[in-house]
């Protein structure tokens, strides 16, 4: 009880934080909202109103208190450049967001997962050689230059996938793009667990080899995978600007740089504690799992273990 | 699994993923054009040109620009005549057209519109709560909007408003149903209910809209549209199907396929479309399309901070300066050779243009201007960075440097507007077609926070200003232009670069396009020859 209190006042210090920041980056290089909104043309007391309006005339720690509490009781009030609800706004792009990152997360972590098991298994050195050199390709090309590519050569040359407005070009070249990474990640993560005496054990007792890899080497590596799971899963909340402006899906990711620049600052605030929120609660979702998969990583047993 | 296989399975995969419709008849007949994402539909909410292009053929305002006529002609579109002015030009009465009526729409009946909407409109954009972008617009100009009876607005003018018919031909201005704009609250920037020439049928916010055509017994929904050389009245097209790019590229691709039926072409596309004397190349050609390049009524220029004593009163550095730009390249390399160089002030197409004559093909000689150390401020953007860099080249053999500050875009405006720069780079796209729209920029009392930043001021220029400003168009008012245009040149506050030009190009089978900044409803003038498209697609799908 004592440690999750410690935990939970370690998220809140994180928040604290976090929310400081933005607000202090907001006031020191965001600019004026109002002169954002009413344009270059602005009459003086115009934007002096609007200023009034959004609450930016007030003494400083009065805005912060504010800010404070409104994210904390998650009213975001409205977008200075549409007027419409920040939270209707946000939610109204989330599904296209979703439905670009969520496919490509799980084909990308499976993909990975797949080709860092696949040489181990195999214990073909070759087969590792040949994954490294196609993971450090995808890495290493930049997604703009992926997107042009893919786009005029896949869809527009060779016609088989809409220039703009389908999900499938994007979803394979947002996988791709993390398969690299998944894949030297759980190579490294799973190659640990890929010598261990209780897998030539396994297998000398006669098991069958999938129930080998599945109940023995890759629940032994559960932890590390569910770490990269948990670290990557906010990501899918923030989208990809680029896809989503190249594919006409326009969801999260161009809502925020459309905020950035308009200088939007009850979007940007609503989702930098959203993501912020979700990548506390996530990180701390994350260690109770690895906690419940490998109990050893528990200081009181580790206590017991040593004791 | 053999490849091909893989390759049908996927593009299976990849169409129900994208849950593509199948283009019917009705799809072919529609007019498929591409547009900037916009940032809503509700004509005071944003100020974007893009998204005033579009809500242009939802809503109409109460005057408007000939689609045809060049130099452009202000025509009332919703007012039955020009405004009549009273009380020593105080006050403007507006009569409207009789029985336009509103699209029919669920949130209320279909009615005619009256004065009273008009009121509600224009009260609205000036309203503070509205916080409307485009309050600049009447805000400070018109003191008072009244409706004198069902068919008579009533403007009460804060001073001489010679420009008001202008002013009420820009989009945040046009007239929307007031019952429209209660019933759908905040959803309202999502929908329209206005007089224009098409009507809402489908908006999905940052990918497409659907727009059906309107019309009206008796009269045009658009007053006018199509008349003259276009020929019939009314929208020509039924359904548009409007597609909206936040890139070029996918654009650009979707209009060689022939999925669009004309696309501003993109600055990266210019090389392989365009020969060098700047023509579309005759394969191009061969696919029936055709190119139109029009002149985009804005200018580039650098502009020098008046209030710094030693660039106020160094003549001789102003021209040193001026002397060294070489105008032509700096369009080649920024504008992608879609641009003019900028003699002066004013572009083309307005009374006051001058086109620019090189001094030679040799680079101008220094002037022996004493060598300086300037300041020069830039938004922080690759583009603006790289320009500095290119002026900084070409100051340097002439003893002047440039010492570069860049600053993301607010704070650079801030510092504008506070006097803290000596050199800036800047540009103004006109907001109606005046010549005096272009040399406000140099009249004393639209210093910071207005648009003369470098709060240039000479009482002999305002003088000028103020009086061409009350005068009709006409000889007398040219000439006073034209004085204030050789007073520029002569004392140099700004450095013009260049004029930027547009292109677009078409498919053989759409007609009456003509390109105009100022243009409203534009999709309202185009017409489809079918015949040409079933005879062309092909080729292009092939």
């Amino acid at each position: 009880m004592k440690r999750l209190g410690r935990e939970i006042g370690r998220a809140a210090a994180v928040l604290l934080g976090i929310l400081s920041l933005t607000f202090v980056l907001f006031h020191w290089v965001g600019g004026d909202p109002a002169g954002r909104v009413l344009g270059a043309h602005a009459r003086p007391e115009l934007l002096q109103q609007l200023r009034q309006a959004y609450g930016l005339s007030r003494p400083l720690w009065a805005q912060y208190v504010d800010f404070l509490w409104s994210m904390v009781c998650f009213d975001f009030g409205r977008s200075f450049a549409g007027g419409q609800p920040v939270a209707a706004l946000l939610l109204s792009a989330l599904p296209r967001t979703l439905a670009l990152t969520v496919p490509a997360f799980l084909l990308g972590s499976a993909g990975g997962l797949f080709c860092a098991a696949l040489p181990l298994l195999c214990r073909r050195p070759g087969l590792a050689r040949l994954f490294d050199l196609a993971s450090a390709a995808a890495m290493s090309l930049p997604l703009l230059m992926l997107i042009i590519a893919a786009q005029y050569g896949l869809a527009y040359r060779l016609g088989l996938f809409p220039i703009s407005g389908g999900y499938g070009l994007p979803i394979l070249l947002l996988a791709a793009l993390q398969l690299g990474y998944d894949y030297r990640y759980y190579r490294g993560a799973l190659a640990r667990h890929a010598s261990g005496d209780y897998l030539v054990a396994a297998v000398a007792r006669g098991l069958p080899r999938w129930r080998v890899v599945l109940r023995h080497w890759l629940a032994n590596g559960a932890p590390s995978i569910a770490v990269r799971l948990v670290t990557a899963a906010p990501f899918l909340f923030t989208g990809s600007l680029l896809l989503e402006n190249y594919f006409g899906l326009r969801g999260l990711g161009a809502v925020l740089v459309e905020a950035l620049w308009a200088v939007d600052w009850p979007v940007l605030r609503a989702a930098t504690w959203l993501v912020s929120l979700l990548f506390v609660l996530l990180h701390g979702g994350g260690d109770l799992l690895c906690r419940w998969l490998d109990p050893r990583g528990k200081p009181e047993e580790a206590e017991v273990r040593r004791g | 699994m053999t490849a091909s296989r893989l390759l049908r399975l996927c593009f299976l995969a990849s169409a129900l993923l994208a849950g593509c419709r199948q283009g019917g008849e009705d799809d072919f007949r529609a007019l498929h054009l591409a547009s900037p994402p916009i940032g809503g539909l509700d004509p005071i909410r944003h100020g974007d040109q893009p998204s005033h292009r579009l809500q242009s053929h939802l809503y109409e305002t109460l005057y408007t620009y000939d689609y045809e006529d060049r130099p452009y002609r202000l025509r009332p579109l919703l007012a039955e005549e020009f405004p009549q002015l009273q009380g020593g030009g105080r006050v403007a009465r507006i009569r409207l057209r009789r029985g336009v009526l509103f699209h029919p729409d669920p949130c209320c009946r279909q009615r005619p519109l009256t004065a009273q909407d008009v009121v509600f409109s224009l009260r609205r954009l000036l309203d503070p709560a509205q916080a409307s972008p485009a309050a600049w617009i009447l805000s400070g100009k018109v003191s008072a909007v009244e409706a004198e009876s069902d068919e008579v607005v009533r403007l009460t003018l804060a001073g001489a408003l010679p420009e008001l018919p202008h002013l009420l031909a820009m989009t945040a201005t046009a007239v929307v149903q007031p019952q429209a704009v209660a019933y759908y609250g905040d959803q309202f920037d999502q929908r329209a209910v206005g007089t224009g020439p098409y009507r809402l049928l489908e908006y999905r916010p940052r990918q497409w809209l659907r727009l059906g055509a309107f019309r009206q017994g008796g009269r045009s929904a658009a007053a006018g549209v199509g008349e003259g050389r276009a020929g019939a009245r009314g929208p020509l097209a039924e359904e548009v199907q409007v597609r909206l790019f936040a890139e070029a590229q996918p654009m650009w691709l979707h209009f060689l396929r022939g999925d669009l039926d004309l696309c501003p072409l993109p600055a990266e596309a210019a090389g392989a479309a365009l020969s060098e004397e700047g023509r579309l190349r005759p394969e191009w050609e061969k696919k029936g399309m055709t190119l139109f390049r029009g002149s985009a009524l804005d200018v580039t220029y650098l502009v020098f901070n008046w209030r710094d004593p030693r660039l106020r009163r160094d003549l001789k550095l102003r021209r040193e300066i001026d002397q060294a730009l070489d105008r032509r390249q700096a369009v080649r390399l920024f504008f992608g050779g879609l641009g003019e160089a900028a003699a002066g002030l004013i572009p083309p197409g307005l009374p006051g243009y001058r086109p620019f004559v090189a001094a030679g093909a040799a680079p101008a000689l220094p002037l022996g201007a004493a060598p300086a150390t300037l300041s020069l401020d830039i938004e922080a953007t690759v583009q603006s960075r790289l320009f500095a860099e290119y002026l900084a080249r070409a100051l340097a053999p002439r003893g002047i440097a440039l010492r570069i500050r860049q600053a993301e875009t607010g704070a650079w405006m801030a510092r504008l507007q506070r006097g803290d720069f000596q050199l800036a780079p800047m540009s103004w796209a006109a907001d109606y077609p005046d010549s005096l729209n272009f040399l406000q920029l140099l009249y004393s009392k639209n210093a910071p926070p207005g648009p003369n930043l470098g709060a240039f001021a000479d009482p002999r220029f305002d003088r000028l200003f103020e009086r061409a400003r009350l005068l009709p168009e006409g000889r007398q008012r040219q000439a006073l232009i034209e004085e204030m245009l050789q007073q520029v040149a002569q004392q140099r506050p700004l450095l013009f670069l260049a004029h930027r030009q547009a292109a677009v190009l078409v498919q053989g089978w759409l007609q009456n396009y003509q390109y105009g900044d100022f243009t409203s409803a534009l999709y309202a003038f185009l017409r489809l020859d079918l015949a040409a498209k079933r005879r062309l697609l092909p080729e292009l799908l092939r």
